[in-house]
């Protein structure tokens, strides 16, 4: 049953049917019975046509709007869009509520641009593996542009940048000082920098404040500042040149990036198989370590050292 | 394995009240599903394609303009344009007992009229949603 249900999948990818990329991505995202297989085709048939794009960002910076808004003026392009939008599961439910379409209403009745929400599922912000691996699917259509809006920003939420051609940050005025910036990590993961609701009156001091801090950084490295007004469009005609100028440059380091990508994927990967065997061993073990026959620290290592490496 | 419900919640031409569809957001949220919203003042044609890209196991529809026969019927309409007519369509909002008939007969699988208490609904997605 599930070996045909993948083999149908596989089908509809080749036939570049977009209810079957929808299907795919929650065969993925449940990893269903044949997955493997499944994301084995994926990577070996995806294509490099697509630019990839992460915008990240704290909530509420305007990521969505943004998005709508390079959406439009791509579409007027004639270009062709799949968005990947993430949006927060709650740990205690699991439940989502996945809400960035709302801004993105306007692209609904269009046939060319495949907006996809996903819950994070478990993922500390940024991309799930779900995620990661849908974005394989996406690479097996013919989308010119791939946009990935990830949920907020963190210390560790660096990994988007491999998996990404270009790293927009959105930040927006009133949310703290050029510290703030400085502190979240944000300066080396991000290509450009949005600085969003530019309108509002203390924007320009925060922009200069930004600027003046980035200036530490070498000319051929340093992110390039844009300002918009994502409501009004006021900025995104310069915004998609920019994006396209780093573009160009980014896609140059496409191997480079995709080594690093690789070997953290394995990594993650490896884990997680390991750690699906190991569950039921833990679990038993671990009453040992309750009723006090070991310690904790013993039972580690005995567990560890069940697994041979040649 | 791990299946998760996903539900869309939409509304469709020009109404502006929200209150309805943002309880059942939360409601869903808190009942484990990923609830995925379109926001107000959306098309019936471009409810089924979200409804589609987002592969939601049931698309809701909210309304208290009094116009959800008109509103489902185009929904289904499209949805068999579109070959996707096997995601099932509920709906929620202002209904009267006619209201309630006609849409039972053209295929919405179920109407929840104001006052309905919220539970209702999340167990009738439950059965819907396939393999649960």
């Amino acid at each position: 049953m599930s070996a045909s249900k993948v083999k149908q999948l596989i089908q509809r990818l080749e036939d570049k049917e977009r209810r079957g990329l929808a299907k795919a991505i929650t065969f993925v995202e449940n990893q269903e019975a044949g997955v493997a297989e499944l994301m084995n085709h994926a990577y070996r048939n995806m294509n490099d046509h697509a630019l990839v794009i992460g915008v990240t960002g704290p909530g509420g910076a305007g990521k969505s709007t943004l998005v709508d808004k390079v959406i439009k003026h791509c579409r007027r392009r004639g270009h062709k869009v799949g968005v990947i939008a993430v949006d927060p599961s709650s740990p205690y439910t699991g439940g989502a509520f996945l809400g960035d379409r709302i801004r993105m209403g306007a692209h609904n009745t269009d046939l060319d641009v495949f907006i996809r929400s996903f819950g994070s599922r478990g993922s500390m912000g940024g991309i799930s593996q779900g995620t990661k691996r849908c974005l394989y699917l996406f690479k097996n259509y013919d989308f010119d542009l791939i946009i990935i809006e990830s949920l907020g920003i963190g210390q560790d939420e660096t990994e988007i940048t491999n998996f990404v051609d270009v790293t927009v940050v959105t930040v927006v005025p009133g949310y703290g000082d050029a510290i703030q910036i400085a502190k979240a990590g944000m300066q080396e993961i991000a290509d450009i920098f949005v600085v969003n609701k530019a309108d509002k009156p203390e924007a320009e001091e925060f922009y200069l404040q930004m600027a003046n801090s980035l200036h530490l950084i070498p000319e051929e490295l340093r992110p390039i500042m844009v300002k918009t007004v994502a409501t009004t469009e006021d900025g995104i005609p310069e915004l998609l040149e920019v994006i396209e100028k780093v573009g160009l440059k980014q896609r140059s380091k496409r191997r480079a990036k995709a080594e690093i990508r690789i070997k953290a994927e394995i990594e993650t990967e490896v884990f997680n198989l390991i750690r699906s065997r190991l569950a039921g061993l833990i679990e038993d073990k671990a009453m040992a370590a309750f009723s006090g026959q070991a310690t904790p620290f013993e039972i580690s290592a005995e567990i560890a050292g069940r697994i041979n490496i040649a | 394995m791990t299946k998760k419900i996903r539900v869309l919640i939409g509304k469709c031409g020009c109404d502006i009240h929200e209150r309805g569809a943002l309880t059942m957001l939360n409601v869903l949220r808190d009942n484990g599903m990923e609830v995925i919203y379109t926001g107000r003042f959306q098309s019936e044609a471009g409810m089924v394609n979200a409804a589609i890209n987002e592969d939601v196991d049931v698309i809701t529809l909210s309304d208290l303009t009094g116009s959800l026969v008109i509103i489902c019927r185009k929904v289904l309409e499209e949805l068999k344009k579109r070959g996707a007519e096997d995601i099932p369509v509920i709906c929620g909002g202002l209904l009267t007992k006619d209201d309630i008939a006609e849409l039972e007969k053209m295929g919405v699988k179920g109407c929840f009229a104001t006052g309905s208490p919220p539970q209702g609904t999340v167990d009738l997605i439950r059965q819907l949603a396939p393999s649960n």
